[in-house]
C-alpha cells in the first residue's frame, strides 16, 4: 500500500510539479551570451621549431654526458670505456706538462702515460706521485672519487675475467 | 527574349540545413559546438532546458524571482564555463548541478539576511489549481534535504543516480532520502486523499 502511495505521489509530483520558463528568460539569457566577449577557442599550434630544440637539447647534454665521462680519471684497463682510459693518460699527460692547463684536448688525448708516476702494487690515489697525486688532490670531488673507483676496480676486474675464462670460478649450483 | 534568357540567373540562397541539424543534435554535441563559440547551438541548449531547470530553481527557492536569477545565472556561467566543461560528462548533469549551487546560494543569502519570501510558488497548467496547490504545498513545507531530492526526481525526473551527482550526494542517501520525502508528502496528503 506505501509503494502504491508513494508512486502515486512521485506520478502526481511529476504531473502537476513541472513549472514554464517565463518567456523573457531565453531572450535575457541570450542577450548576455551575446554580449559577452568569447575568444574562439582555437586549437593551439606547437611551434614548428619545438620538436628541433627538443633535439638539440638533447643532444648538448649527451654530447656533455660523453664529453664529461671522456675526461674522467681512471685506469686503461676499462673494458668498457675507451674514453676513460683517454682521460687518465690525459690527466696524466696534464701532469707531466706542469699542469698543463692551456693543452688542448687533442694534445691530452695522444700524450702518452706517464708510467713512472704510477706506483705498482698500490691502489687509487696511492699511487700516485708528486705533481700527479697533487693534481688528482685539486681535482673536483666526484672525479677524486670517480678515479679513486676506477683504480679499484682496474686490479681486480681483469684477474676476475682470467680465472673466469680460464673456468676455475664455476657457477654455484 | 534570347538576350534576357542569356542573363546570369540571381543565385538563390542554398537553405539553411543548420538548424535541422541542431534539433536533432545531442546534448554533448550543442555542448561541444557551443564551446567553440556556436551561439546558435548554446541557445538550443537553452531552450532544451529552461523549464525543467526553471521548476528546479523555483522548488528548491520557493520563488519565481529567484528561480528566475538562478536560471539566468546558471546558463551565463554555463556558456563562460562551457571552455572547461569535460565532454565526458553529461551535460544535463552538470547544468543542473550549477542551478542547484545557484539556488542554495540563494537560500544561504536569505538565511543570511532573513529575506522573506512573498510569492506563491509557480503552478503548472494540466491539473486542477486546488489540488496542485496543496502538493506543491505539501513539497514547498518538506525540509529542504528531503525536497531538493523529491524535486530532482520526481519533479525533474531525474534517475536516482544522477540525481546523486547533481546534489552531489552518495545514491544510497538519494534513494533513502526520496523514501522519506515520498512518506512525508503522503501522510500530509492523507485526510484529503481519504474519501
Amino acid at each position: 500500500v506505501n509503494g502504491e502511495r508513494h508512486d502515486e505521489i512521485a506520478a502526481r509530483l511529476r504531473r502537476e510539479g513541472g513549472a514554464t520558463a517565463p518567456d523573457r528568460l531565453r531572450a535575457d539569457v541570450m542577450a548576455q551570451v551575446r554580449a559577452e566577449p568569447r575568444p574562439r577557442r582555437l586549437p593551439r599550434r606547437r611551434a614548428p621549431w619545438r620538436p628541433l630544440a627538443t633535439l638539440a637539447a638533447a643532444a648538448c647534454l649527451l654530447a656533455a654526458a660523453v664529453l664529461g665521462i671522456s675526461r674522467l680519471p681512471g685506469g686503461s684497463a676499462s673494458s668498457s670505456s675507451g674514453g676513460a682510459s683517454t682521460g687518465v693518460a690525459g690527466l696524466e699527460a696534464r701532469q707531466s706538462a706542469g699542469g698543463g692547463s692551456g693543452a688542448s684536448l687533442g694534445a691530452v688525448r695522444t700524450a702518452a702515460p706517464a708510467p713512472s708516476r704510477v706506483v705498482p702494487g698500490r691502489t687509487g690515489s696511492q699511487s700516485l706521485q708528486g705533481s700527479a697525486a697533487g693534481a688528482l688532490r685539486q681535482a673536483p670531488l666526484p672525479l677524486r672519487a670517480a678515479y679513486e673507483a676506477r683504480a679499484r676496480l682496474a686490479a681486480p676486474l681483469p684477474k676476475a675475467f682470467e680465472l673466469l675464462s680460464t673456468g676455475h670460478v664455476r657457477g654455484g649450483r | 527574349v534570347q538576350d534576357v534568357l542569356a542573363l546570369p540567373l540571381p543565385s538563390i540562397a542554398a537553405p539553411r540545413t543548420y538548424d535541422a541539424r541542431v534539433q536533432i543534435a545531442s546534448d554533448e554535441a550543442l555542448a561541444r559546438r557551443a564551446a567553440e563559440g556556436d551561439e546558435a547551438a548554446f541557445e538550443e541548449l537553452v531552450v532544451r532546458y529552461q523549464d525543467r531547470l526553471y521548476t528546479l530553481a523555483l522548488r528548491i527557492t520557493l520563488s519565481d524571482a529567484d528561480a528566475y536569477d538562478c536560471v539566468q545565472e546558471a546558463l551565463v556561467s554555463a556558456w563562460r564555463g562551457l571552455g572547461g566543461f569535460r565532454h565526458d560528462a553529461r551535460f544535463s548533469t552538470w547544468i543542473h548541478r550549477i542551478v542547484v549551487r545557484k539556488a542554495y546560494d540563494v537560500l544561504d543569502r536569505r538565511r543570511r539576511t532573513a529575506e522573506p519570501v512573498d510569492e506563491v510558488p509557480a503552478t503548472s497548467v494540466d491539473s486542477p489549481a486546488d489540488a496542485r496547490m496543496d502538493l506543491l504545498e505539501a513539497l514547498g513545507r518538506l525540509e529542504l534535504e528531503f525536497r531538493v531530492v523529491a524535486v530532482a526526481c520526481d519533479v525533474v525526473g531525474l534517475s536516482m543516480d544522477e540525481a546523486a551527482l547533481v546534489l552531489d550526494l552518495p545514491a544510497g542517501t538519494v534513494k533513502s532520502r526520496l523514501h522519506r520525502a515520498r512518506a512525508r508528502l503522503a501522510e500530509t496528503l492523507q485526510p484529503e486523499a481519504a474519501p
